[in-house]
C-alpha cells in the first residue's frame, strides 16, 4: 500500500484530485468553500496497486490560528514515516506567487517537519485554465518560485539531505479532460517506485 | 387646458428643468471623484478600471504583491479630475502587526470620501480567501463600514467558467463574499451590493452579454451623491457620444425604446442600428448612417431604466420634469449646442428620455 498525504491551500483541488484519480466520488468536495476540516484517509485497491490518499484541511482559509490548528491535527494523526510522499497541491493558473502560498509553504515546513519537502511531489491543479501556448512557461515560473523558496527556507534547517527540488510534478485538471496532447494515466504514476 | 397652454407649459418646464441641471452640472465642476480597488494582486483590478475608463489609468502591473502597499493613480477625462486608488498588499500580505494600520491610517488621511469601491476578485476562485477576509476587516475598520454603500463586487476571469455554470458560480461567491462583509456593515448595506462579472481579454461574459455596460450601470448605481456629477461628465460621452445629427438620433433612439423597451439584452445598440438600416430607403440616409459614432459602453434597456432612476433619486434633475415628455426632444440639441463635459451629459439625459 503506498500512502501519499495531500497538503496545500484551501479550495486548490486536494480533495477533487482523490475523486478525479479513482473516478469515483470519495472525498467530499465544494466548489466555494472549505469543506474538508478533519484528516481523512481515502484507500483504493487498483490492479495496478494499492494507494491509500491521505486529505487533509486546506491552509489559509482564514487566519494564522486556524492554519496552526489543522496542522496540529495533521501532526497528531499522521506518522509521516508512514507516508510515501507529500503531495503539495497547488493551482497551476495562479498569476502571482503570493504571500498567502509562501506563508502555507512555512506553516507546512515549520509545524510538520522540513525534512518532508525531500520526499515530496508537487501537483498542479486547474492545468486546462492556462492556454496551450503559455502551459510550459506558466509551469516553469511556479516551479521555480516555489522549489527556489522551499530551497530558502530549509536552508535554515541544515537539513542532512538539503531540498533539491519535487522528487515528482504532475499536471492535472480535476475538471478538463483533453487539454493534452500527452497523457499518462495518474494510476500508473502513483503506483510506480520512484 | 387648451393645445397651446400645455405646450408653452411643457416649453416653461423645459427650460426650468434645463437650467436646473445646469446650474448642478456648473457648481460641481471643479469636484473630482474617487474609485477605491480592494482585491488580491493579479486578479484584474487595473485592467478593469481601465477598460470601464477607456484610458490607461493603472498600470497592469507584474510586480510581487508585497512590494506596494496603497498607490494613486490621478487622472483626467473631459476636463474631470479622478483618483484611482489601489491597494495592492491589502488582500496579500501576512500579518505583520502594526504595519497594516500605518499605510491605512495614512490613506484615510489623504483620502476625503471613497465615491466608488470595487470589491474585486476572480470568479474562477474556489474560496473567499484569508487574504481577501483579512482586507475586508481591514477596509471596514480604517474607513466606516458604511464604505460598502458603495460598494461593487467585480468577478474577473468571467470566461473561464462555462455557461451552464457562469450564474450558479456568480450567485454563490456573491453570497459568500457577502457574508464576509456582513460581519462588519449592517444588512441592509449588504444585501444591496451588486456583483457583476467581467473578462478584460473579451467583451461578453458567458451568457453572452456584453459585460461593460453592465459594469457602468452597476458602479453608476452604487456610486455616490458627491461623485455622480463628476463621474457623468467624465463617462457621459462614452455611453452617449455627440452625434452629428442629434436630431436623427432622437428618432432613432425612440425607435429602440419602443422595440426593446421588453428586452433584457445589452445588444440595443446593434438593434438600433439594424431599425435605422431597416427605414432607411434613400443613398443619403445611408451617409448619415456612417456618422452616427458607435459608443464605447453600450447600455442596454433595463440599464438605462437603472440610471435613469438613480439620476432622479440623485435629485440631478428637478421632480417636475420627470413627468411627462419635459425634457426629450429639446434637451438632445441644446446639450449638443453647450457642448464639452456639460454638453454631454445633458445630451446624455435626454438620450435617457424622462
Amino acid at each position: 500500500m503506498r500512502r501519499f498525504m495531500l497538503v496545500g491551500k484551501t479550495g486548490v483541488g486536494k480533495s477533487s484530485f482523490i475523486n478525479s484519480t479513482f473516478g469515483q466520488y470519495l472525498a467530499k468536495t465544494s466548489e466555494f468553500e472549505a469543506c474538508t476540516k478533519l484528516v481523512e484517509y481515502h484507500a483504493h485497491n487498483t490492479p495496478i496497486g494499492d494507494i491509500c490518499f491521505i486529505d487533509t484541511p486546506g491552509l489559509a482559509e482564514d487566519d494564522n490560528g486556524l492554519d496552526k490548528k489543522y496542522l496540529s491535527l495533521i501532526r497528531g494523526q499522521v506518522d509521516l514515516k508512514q507516508v510515501n510522499a507529500i503531495i503539495y497541491v497547488t493551482r497551476l493558473d495562479e498569476t502571482r506567487f503570493r504571500p498567502d502560498e509562501k506563508q502555507t509553504l512555512s506553516l507546512l515546513t515549520s509545524e510538520l517537519e522540513p525534512s518532508i519537502w525531500n520526499r515530496s511531489w508537487l501537483v498542479l491543479t486547474f492545468a486546462a485554465s492556462v492556454p496551450n501556448e503559455h502551459r510550459q512557461e506558466v509551469t516553469c515560473k511556479r516551479v521555480k518560485d516555489i522549489e527556489s523558496f522551499l530551497q530558502n527556507i530549509t536552508m535554515k534547517n541544515r537539513l542532512t539531505q538539503p531540498f533539491k527540488g519535487f522528487q515528482l510534478k504532475l499536471r492535472v485538471d480535476n475538471l478538463v479532460s483533453d487539454w493534452s496532447q500527452n497523457k499518462v494515466p495518474i494510476l500508473s504514476v502513483l503506483t510506480k517506485q520512484v | 387646458m387648451s393645445e397651446s397652454n400645455s405646450i408653452n407649459s411643457t416649453v416653461y418646464k423645459t427650460k426650468e428643468a434645463l437650467s436646473s441641471i445646469l446650474e448642478k452640472l456648473k457648481s460641481a465642476k471643479d469636484k473630482k471623484f474617487v474609485f477605491l480597488l480592494i482585491g488580491r494582486t493579479g486578479v484584474g483590478k487595473s485592467s478593469t478600471i481601465n477598460s470601464l475608463m477607456g484610458k490607461e489609468i493603472a498600470q497592469v502591473g507584474h510586480y510581487e504583491p508585497t512590494t506596494m502597499k496603497v498607490k494613486y493613480y490621478e487622472s483626467e477625462i473631459n476636463g474631470i479630475d479622478f483618483t484611482v486608488i489601489d491597494t495592492p498588499g491589502l488582500c496579500d500580505e501576512i500579518e505583520e502587526a502594526g504595519n497594516d494600520e500605518k499605510y491605512l491610517e495614512d490613506m484615510r488621511s489623504k483620502v476625503k470620501h471613497i465615491d466608488s469601491m470595487w470589491f474585486v476578485s476572480r470568479l474562477d476562485d474556489t474560496r473567499v480567501t484569508a487574504d481577501e477576509k483579512r482586507g475586508i476587516k481591514l477596509i471596514s475598520n480604517t474607513f466606516s463600514p458604511k464604505v460598502w454603500e458603495h460598494a461593487v463586487i467585480v468577478f474577473t476571469h468571467a470566461n473561464s467558467m462555462a455557461e451552464p455554470r457562469y450564474q450558479e458560480a456568480l450567485e454563490k461567491r456573491t453570497e459568500l463574499i457577502k457574508r464576509e462583509i456582513g460581519k462588519y456593515a449592517s444588512a441592509n448595506i449588504v444585501d444591496s451590493i451588486p456583483s457583476v462579472g467581467v473578462d478584460n481579454t473579451s467583451k461578453t461574459t458567458p451568457d453572452k452579454e456584453e459585460w461593460l455596460g453592465e459594469l457602468y450601470t452597476k458602479v453608476f448605481l452604487r456610486i455616490s451623491d458627491h461623485g455622480i456629477i463628476p463621474f457623468l461628465m467624465a463617462t457621459a460621452d462614452s455611453v452617449n457620444p455627440p452625434q452629428t445629427k442629434p436630431q436623427a438620433n432622437k428618432q432613432n433612439n425612440n425607435n429602440s425604446h419602443s422595440n426593446n423597451s421588453h428586452s433584457n439584452n445589452s445588444h440595443s445598440h446593434s438593434t438600433r442600428e439594424h431599425n435605422r438600416s431597416f427605414h432607411t430607403d434613400t443613398f443619403g440616409k445611408t451617409q448619415k448612417e456612417e456618422k452616427w459614432q458607435e459608443p464605447r459602453i453600450k447600455i442596454n434597456e433595463v440599464q438605462k431604466k437603472v440610471i435613469r432612476k438613480k439620476i432622479i433619486d440623485a435629485g440631478i434633475i428637478p421632480t417636475l420634469a420627470t413627468t411627462g415628455s419635459v425634457i426629450g426632444a429639446g434637451f438632445g440639441p441644446v446639450g449638443a449646442a453647450i457642448g464639452g463635459a456639460v454638453g454631454a451629459v445633458v445630451g446624455f439625459i435626454a438620450w435617457l428620455g424622462f
